[in-house]
């Protein structure tokens, strides 16, 4: 078994498997649960100053799910309604119960004197790192201004600015600063927070959404009495997304990143490892199947590790990166063609339509329900590929 | 005897598909029907993720006869027939076959070593129950002598279930996993009377898992006739004519079988694969009584095998001492209740009738060898081996009964977990004793 073991912004972790801040850790009693099965540590749901009033309104999910299972989660949830008093007493609690644990206060401050006293609350009841929370998509308060609609992590200046606030109150626990995938220059936000002193980084947050709308009452979903709202998108749809931009940072700053984003399996975990990702954090997979999924997260880690014959998962940290180049650098003028094992066809036909349709009109599809790729025409687009229903079938030669 | 289920193979787009159906239930009842407890969405999870080392880890922890028991295990009757998916509409999710995929993809086990010192702990018998006893008993770190009276581990799986329900590779994939470990193997040993008292004596814990073999005597008159078998017997001979390429013996053009157990359909099955024009099955009771697996009736209808109900044979008719027909008593339900289930009685209204046939297959239940137990002292009960309820310690604080030889017919996975079952007993028995370190 490797030893899984991690260094994150000089914090130890058992393992790179961390929960992050969401319903989970909203409750002493389950995050403590969630520890005691094997993570390594645990972001406590967002939380603020008394003076910050927290209402949530219910129900405050909805998802797609195009056939099994759920694609994406998507949420009007806020920050805890519990404020950083409460929260400081299950710091304490559960820093007393699980030592060699981890545990992370995610913050919401909206003053420099806000942010010093959040820190300075959670240093003390024993956290052991501070999550800056300035992404989320449901908005934020800055110097008593309302930033409905947009966050601070998506200016640069105020990412620098908030940074150097929450860095100023910390005596000891790391800061690092949770990031949205809602910008155009990634690079320059990762670089205000470095500007600003923070230790680490982590992305992404969700992504800005509207869930859906109900048909027969026309309101956005989830709807409450009628109305829905703009909210934040998860699950494993965006995980696309949260590599490109773990990746984009892990090549423009040096401090270290914590990788969210749609990891429901241990080769999710993986990607982003080997993208630049230090640890990562879960979340919808834990709302989804309960805090065990680390059991086999933690299984198929090891194993990879094993069978590749590293000795840690630091040594994989961003090691795809020198794979990952422009477009322009990539090797032009090489024919690849669809080849499919007849072997393993149903006979649906859907390589055939999507073809016909979205590729070269390559591939024939004769009365006998056995497709034929014509090389000719094929020019190996690896549509037919990703339509086909039958896992290992459709291979690009 | 030994229950099992046929089951296909699965390739690796199958398995990946196949494993997306589950959808991993809390507390999940695949889990509770399984006699091993092998975690089942837990394995299906890992073949999901590609991982399936992981897999089969998990499925050999639990159910050292992981591959046999994917291929072969009564899954309709046990995980699947639980599965949420039914009441949905839809088919089980194929555990049994998923089973069988990740254990025939998985790497050979890591020796566990033997603790300097460890208490010898004899297992008698080499059939389902006595390996789930020595695996168990190894992962223990105890120092495991594995005593079988034939050549070839397995029992009952390795040497009676029909090749086209359990093929003799799959077989062998768990025991070479088995041999693998630290067991140590003594084949050609049969433990008998004479050698008992000595074996019990020599080592500090014995786990008796000799199974049902016998073949009791029906009392039908007759029953000496040639062309007259045991259906054990018949099955065992089959089974190693098809494992050596051989030809299985003709019975006969028109074969009687007796009995309505898996052993008597299997029995007919094979008879009706190799030459019997016509194979008629009597049974005392019912279909609804019949206690065969369903996919067994199922399959022997497909192959054309008959089916008479509610007929006892009174007497096996012969000419010149070969079989040439029986003479069936018809019946019918009667009040009473014997072991659980409707008994039966001769119709008053229905005369006895003349059936041709020319071999007559016996396959009215196996028993276990009485007299190892009378010379160990082993008190008995109703011919199995006294024991409380849910234990395995015997008479003989020393030896623990494992399998048919405890509870009667049972499953591969109901054997074999019973081996587990009792060797943890005997482990702690012997933690207790101040003779191994718990």
């Amino acid at each position: 078994m490797v030893n899984l073991g991690v260094d994150f912004c000089g914090i130890r972790f058992k393992n790179p498997f961390i929960l992050a801040a969401s319903p989970s850790t909203d409750n002493r009693e389950m995050t403590a649960r969630g520890l005691e099965r094997g993570w390594a540590g645990a972001v406590l749901k967002t939380t603020s100053l008394e003076s910050e009033e927290v209402s949530i309104t219910y129900p405050i999910m909805s998802g797609i799910h195009p056939g099994q299972g759920l694609v994406g989660l998507h949420n009007t949830d806020l920050l805890s309604e519990r404020h950083i008093h409460e929260v400081a007493k299950d710091i304490a609690w559960l820093k007393s119960r699980f030592p060699e644990k981890r545990i992370i206060a995610s913050l919401m401050g909206s003053t420099r004197e806000e942010w010093h006293e959040l820190v300075g609350i959670s240093e003390q009841a024993g956290a052991d790192m501070i999550e800056a929370s300035i992404s989320c998509p449901q908005g934020a308060e800055l110097e008593g201004e309302l930033t409905l609609g947009w966050m601070v992590s998506q200016d640069q200046h105020l990412t620098e600015k908030v940074t150097s606030w929450v860095v100023e109150g910390k005596r000891r626990a790391p800061v690092y600063v949770k990031l949205s995938p809602s910008v155009t220059d990634i690079v320059s936000i990762g670089k205000a927070v470095e500007q600003g002193g923070g230790d680490g980084i982590c992305a992404i947050d969700c992504l800005e959404g509207i869930g859906g709308i109900d048909l027969g009452t026309l309101s956005p979903l989830p709807s409450v009495q009628g109305k829905g709202t703009r909210g934040g998108f998860s699950g494993r749809a965006i995980k696309p997304i949260g590599l490109r931009i773990v990746a984009d940072l892990a090549g423009g700053v040096k401090i270290p990143i914590s990788g969210v984003g749609g990891i429901y399996d241990w080769r999710d975990a993986l990607e982003y490892l080997l993208l630049g990702a230090t640890t990562v954090q879960v979340c919808t997979a834990v709302l989804q199947r309960g805090f065990g999924v680390i059991d086999p997260l933690l299984d198929g880690l090891s194993r990879w590790l094993e069978d590749h014959n590293y000795d840690s998962p630091a040594e994989v940290v961003g090691l795809a990166l020198a794979q990952l180049t422009e477009h322009g650098e990539l090797t032009h003028g090489v024919k690849v063609i669809s080849s499919i094992d007849l072997d393993l066809c149903i006979g649906c036909g859907l390589c055939y339509v999507a073809c016909a349709d979205g590729g070269h009109m390559a591939i024939e599809f004769p009365a006998d329900r056995r497709p034929l790729v014509q090389e000719g025409l094929c020019v190996g687009c690896g549509l037919c590929a990703q339509v086909c229903p039958v896992p290992d079938c459709i291979k690009i030669i | 005897m030994v229950k099992r289920r046929n089951s296909n193979t699965l390739n690796r787009s199958q398995a990946l598909l196949e494993s997306r159906r589950c959808l991993g239930c809390h507390n999940p009842p695949c889990v509770d029907a399984c006699p091993a407890r092998v975690p089942i969405p837990d394995f299906i999870k890992r073949i999901s993720e590609d991982n399936l080392h992981g897999a089969s880890d998990l499925i050999y922890a639990a159910c050292p006869l992981g591959h046999i028991c994917g291929t072969a295990c009564p899954t309709a009757d046990l995980c699947e027939g639980s599965c949420v998916l039914l009441p949905l509409g839809e088919t089980a999710v194929r555990i049994g076959a998923l089973q069988a995929y990740a254990t025939g993809m998985a790497e050979q086990p890591r020796r566990v070593e033997v603790t300097q010192g460890a208490p010898r702990v004899a297992v008698i018998g080499g059939g389902p129950a006595g390996l789930g006893a020595a695996v168990q008993l190894e992962r223990l770190r105890m120092d495991v002598h594995l005593f079988e009276r034939m050549k070839e581990l397995g029992g009952q799986a390795g040497r009676v279930i029909p090749e086209h329900h359990l093929s003799q590779p799959v077989v062998d994939h768990d025991i070479s996993r088995i041999l693998a470990g630290n067991i140590q193997f003594h084949p050609d040993s049969d433990v008998d009377e004479s050698l008992a008292a000595k074996v019990v004596s020599e080592y500090q814990a014995v786990i008796l898992a000799i199974g049902q073999q016998a073949n009791p005597d029906p009392g039908i008159p007759g029953g000496e006739s040639q062309g007259v078998f045991h259906a054990l017997d018949y099955l065992s001979r089959a089974r190693s004519a098809q494992t050596r390429e051989g030809t299985i013996p003709l019975l006969g053009t028109t074969v009687v079988v007796i009995g309505g157990g898996n052993v008597a359909l299997d029995a007919a099955a094979v008879a009706k694969r190799n030459g019997a024009e016509r194979v008629i099955v009597l049974y005392r009771r019912g279909l609804e009584e019949m206690p065969a697996w369903e996919y067994e009736y199922i399959e022997a209808c497909a192959l054309g095998v008959e089916f008479r109900w509610y007929s006892v044979v009174e007497m096996i008719m012969s000419e010149n001492g070969v079989v040439t027909g029986v003479r069936i008593a018809h019946m019918r339900y009667s009040a009473e209740m014997r072991g659980g289930r409707r008994w039966v009685e001769p119709d008053p209204k229905k005369q006895p009738t003349h059936l041709d046939c020319d071999a007559v297959v016996l396959a009215l239940g196996q028993s276990s060898e009485m007299n190892l137990l009378k010379e160990l002292g082993i008190a008995e009960k109703k011919g199995l081996v006294a024991v409380e309820e849910g234990r395995f310690q015997t008479s003989n604080p020393k030896v623990f009964a494992a399998g048919e030889i405890r509870s009667g017919g049972s499953s591969i996975v109901g054997s074999m977990s019973s081996g587990m079952k009792a060797a943890s007993e005997a482990h702690a028995w012997l933690v207790e004793q101040g003779i191994a370190r718990g």
